[in-house]
C-alpha cells in the first residue's frame, strides 16, 4: 500500500526504518518543513501537496503536536489508514476532532503510538496479571522523569502553542496510559502542576496526580523534567503480591536496565522474612516496541486483529484526564 | 534476550542444605555403577554441536573422559546410549530415587522451588500463547512424584502425560502436544540433535518447549572441572553452553523465545569443593577463603543474570 510519512524528525526517521520490514506498506513519499532528501522516495515540504499529488493509502504522522489533529483528520477524510505518534494532539479538543473524523471514516484504521505498552516489561507484567495469580491491582505508583537539558525551555516541546502541554503531555502521558491500562478507568482526585526549575517557562516541569477508580482503587503519578537521574518505575500492588517495573530500554539506556520484579504476599513467611519474600526478576535486553506497534497497525489493516493499543478511545480518555490534571 | 533471577528470601546455606538431602548417597551409587560399567575407547572425538574435531580433554571422572569444545563451550563425554539408558533405568541410584522415603522427603523439601517453577511456567504460557487453558502437555524426564502431582493440578493443562521418567515404565508417546517439558533430559543424550528433533516432532505447530538442563559454560563446572560432586557420568553426558544450545534448537527448527540461567548454587558448590581447587586457581581460592554470604549472593545473582550459572532454562516455539 502506498505510504507516506509526514514529519521526518527522529520519529519519522525511526518509522521509515520500521517500514523497511513491512511487506504490505511501500514508502512512496515523505514530508518535512525542513527540506530533506532521500534517494528512494519523493520528498515534500508541504504535507497538503504530498497528500494531493501522491494520494497515499497509509499515512504516518510524526509531526509536532500542533498539526497532528489537522493532518490526521485530513488523511482520514481522504480514506487513509493513519498511524500517529503521541500525544494525540495538544488537548481534548484536538483529540475529539480526530475521534469525529475517525467515526466518519469507519473503514480506516487509526492508531496512536503508545509504544511503552509493547516494551518487554509491560508485556511481561500484563501476562502475569492476566494469569490471575496476583489478583487485582489495588494501587499503583508511577514515576517517569528525565533531566531537562540546557535548552529545555527553548525546545519546541516547551512552547505552549506548539506542544500544548509540558512534561506531562510529552512523557508523563506514557505512564498515565500504563496506569489506565493496568487499572482501568481512573478519575482525578487532586493534582499539582508546576514549574520548579524553569521559572520563566509557561509549561510545567513537574506534574503530580492522585487518581482513583470507580471501585476505590488508587494510583499516583509523578511526571518530571527535574529528575536529574532518569527514572521509569511503575509499582503495581496487587491483592496477592506485587509487580515492579523498573528501568526502560532506550537508545541511551539512561533509564537503567529494564526489568520486572514479581513477588507474592507471604505473611506466613514461608519463602523468607516478612517483607522480604522470594522474588522472581525478569531482565530484558531488547526493545521491539517500535516494530511491534507498526505490526499491530498493519495487522489491523489486513483485518487480522483490531487495534488494541493506542486506540482513539484510549486517547480521548487520556487527554480528558490530562486536561483535568492541568485544570486542577 | 532474557535474564532471569530468583532472589530467595532464605539463605544460601539453607538452600544448599535443602539440596544435599541424600545427594552424597546418590553420588556414591552413581560412582559404583560407572566404575563397574565397561568403558569403550572412542576414536575421532568430535563436538556433538558443531562437529569440530579440535576439542580438548577437559577432565576425567570415574574413568569417563570429558571434552570441551571451545568453539561453542560445549562440555561432553562419549558413551554408549545404551549404557546411559541403563544407568537411568536400572541402576541402584534409580532404585534410591524411586523409593518412597526419597520421594517424600524431596516433596517436603522442594515445595517452594516447585511452586516458583510452576508460577514461572504459568507466566510464560500467558506471555507466549493465546491458549492459556486446556493445554495438552507432555513431561519428559520428571523425577519427582510431588512435582508431577503439582503439574497435574495446574489448571492450564487438561492432560499431563509423562514419559522418559523413573516414575513409570516407558510408554510410546505420539505427537500433537502443545506443551513439552524437557526436565534434565538433554544432559544425558549422546546424540542431542537427534533428541531435539524428536522433541520438535512431538509438538504441534505453535507448541511451546520448556527445556531445562545443566550447562557446561556455568561457573561451577568451569571452575571445578569435574572435581565437584555436581557433575558426574552418566547423569551428565552432554553439557552445552547457552550459545550451543541455541544453535542446536534453531537447527532443528525451534524459535527461541527466551533463555535464562536461574541456577542458584554455583558459588556454594565451589565453596564446598574449595579444597579441591587447582593450586593456580587464585581467584576461586580467594573467593572461597571465607563464607561471605552477601558476596556469594551478589556473585550468584551476577551469574544468573548474565547467563553464567550452571543451569539453563529455555522457552522455544515450534514455528
Amino acid at each position: 500500500m502506498k505510504t507516506a510519512i509526514i514529519g521526518m524528525g527522529r520519529m519519522g526517521r525511526l518509522r521509515r526504518k520500521n517500514l523497511q520490514d513491512q511487506d504490505l506498506l511501500e514508502l512512496a513519499a515523505v514530508c518535512d518543513t525542513v527540506k530533506c532528501q532521500y534517494d528512494d522516495v519523493v520528498c515534500y515540504t508541504d504535507w497538503r501537496k504530498l497528500m494531493e499529488k501522491e494520494k497515499p493509502e497509509v499515512v504516518f504522522v510524526c509531526t509536532y503536536n500542533d498539526v497532528i489533529s489537522e493532518i490526521v483528520c485530513y488523511a482520514l477524510g481522504k480514506g487513509c489508514h493513519v498511524f500517529s505518534e503521541k500525544p494525540p494532539g495538544r488537548n481534548l479538543a484536538d483529540v475529539m476532532a480526530m475521534k469525529k473524523a475517525a467515526e466518519n471514516a469507519p473503514d480506516c484504521i487509526l492508531k496512536f503510538g503508545f509504544n511503552h505498552r509493547l516494551h518487554n516489561s509491560v508485556l511481561e507484567a500484563s501476562a502475569i496479571l492476566n494469569s490471575g495469580q496476583l489478583g487485582k491491582v489495588i494501587c499503583a505508583r508511577g514515576a517517569y522523569g528525565k533531566a531537562g537539558a540546557h535548552d529545555f525551555a527553548t525546545q519546541w516541546r516547551s512552547n505552549e502553542e506548539i506542544a500544548g502541554g509540558g512534561i506531562l503531555l510529552d512523557q508523563g502521558i506514557h505512564m498515565l496510559d500504563l496506569l489506565l491500562y493496568f487499572m482501568g478507568d481512573l478519575e482525578l482526585v487532586s493534582s499539582i502542576v508546576d514549574n520548579y526549575a524553569w521559572k520563566d517557562m509557561s509549561l510545567e516541569d513537574n506534574a503530580m496526580a492522585m487518581l482513583k477508580t470507580a471501585d476505590g482503587r488508587s494510583a499516583m503519578l509523578h511526571s518530571s523534567a527535574t529528575q536529574w537521574r532518569h527514572i521509569f518505575r511503575l509499582e503495581l500492588l496487587c491483592e496477592s503480591g506485587y509487580i515492579n517495573l523498573e528501568g526502560l530500554i532506550t537508545s541511551t539506556m539512561s533509564y537503567g536496565e529494564e526489568r520486572v520484579r514479581v513477588g507474592y504476599k507471604d505473611i506466613d513467611q514461608l519463602t523468607g522474612k516478612l517483607g522480604m519474600p522470594t522474588e522472581q526478576i525478569y531482565y530484558f535486553d531488547a526493545d521491539q516496541s517500535w516494530d511491534l506497534e507498526v505490526q499491530e497497525f498493519v495487522g489491523a489493516i489486513k483485518g487480522i486483529a483490531p487495534v488494541v493499543h493506542g486506540t482513539i478511545d484510549d486517547s480521548v480518555r487520556l487527554m480528558a484526564l490530562i486536561e483535568d490534571i492541568y485544570k486542577k | 534476550m532474557f535474564g532471569y533471577e530468583v532472589q530467595d528470601g532464605i539463605s544460601l546455606q539453607e538452600q544448599f542444605h535443602g539440596k544435599i538431602f541424600k545427594f552424597n548417597r546418590e553420588v556414591e551409587l552413581a560412582k559404583d555403577f560407572v566404575l563397574k560399567s565397561e568403558k569403550i575407547h572412542f576414536k575421532n572425538v568430535k563436538c556433538p554441536v558443531c562437529g569440530a574435531g579440535d576439542v580438548s580433554a577437559f577432565f576425567e571422572k570415574w574413568g569417563v573422559q570429558y571434552y570441551i569444545c571451545t568453539n561453542n563451550w560445549t562440555v561432553f563425554a562419549l558413551a554408549e546410549q545404551e549404557v546411559v539408558d541403563n544407568f537411568r533405568k536400572e541402576s541402584p541410584l534409580t532404585a534410591l530415587r524411586k523409593s518412597d522415603d526419597y520421594q517424600n522427603s524431596l516433596t517436603e523439601n522442594r515445595q517452594g522451588v516447585w511452586k516458583n517453577l510452576l508460577a514461572w511456567i504459568n507466566h510464560r504460557v500467558y506471555r507466549y500463547s493465546p491458549q492459556t487453558e486446556n493445554r495438552h502437555a507432555l513431561i519428559r524426564g520428571i523425577r519427582y512424584k510431588g512435582l508431577w502431582d503439582l503439574f497435574k493440578q495446574c489448571s492450564q493443562f487438561s492432560t499431563v502425560d509423562c514419559s522418559d521418567s523413573i516414575l513409570q515404565p516407558d510408554v510410546n508417546v505420539s505427537s500433537g502436544y502443545d506443551t513439552l517439558f524437557e526436565l534434565d533430559t538433554l544432559q544425558r543424550q549422546v546424540t542431542p540433535e537427534k533428541y531435539l528433533k524428536n522433541a520438535y516432532d512431538l509438538l504441534e505447530e505453535g507448541g511451546l518447549l520448556f527445556l531445562n538442563t545443566r550447562i557446561g559454560s556455568g561457573y561451577d563446572i568451569l571452575t571445578l572441572k569435574g572435581k565437584g560432586s555436581s557433575i558426574f557420568p552418566y547423569e551428565h553426558i552432554f553439557l552445552p553452553s547457552v550459545r550451543s544450545l541455541r544453535l542446536l534448537l534453531e537447527k532443528v527448527g525451534f524459535t527461541i523465545l527466551e533463555a535464562s540461567t536461574p541456577g542458584v548454587l554455583d558459588t556454594v558448590s565451589v565453596y564446598n569443593s574449595r579444597d579441591l581447587l587447582s593450586e593456580d586457581d587464585y581467584f576461586a581460592r580467594f573467593l572461597t577463603s571465607d563464607f561471605n554470604e552477601r558476596l556469594f549472593n551478589d556473585f550468584q545473582k551476577l551469574l544468573q543474570k548474565h547467563g553464567l550459572s550452571s543451569t539453563v532454562r529455555i522457552v522455544a516455539e515450534k514455528k
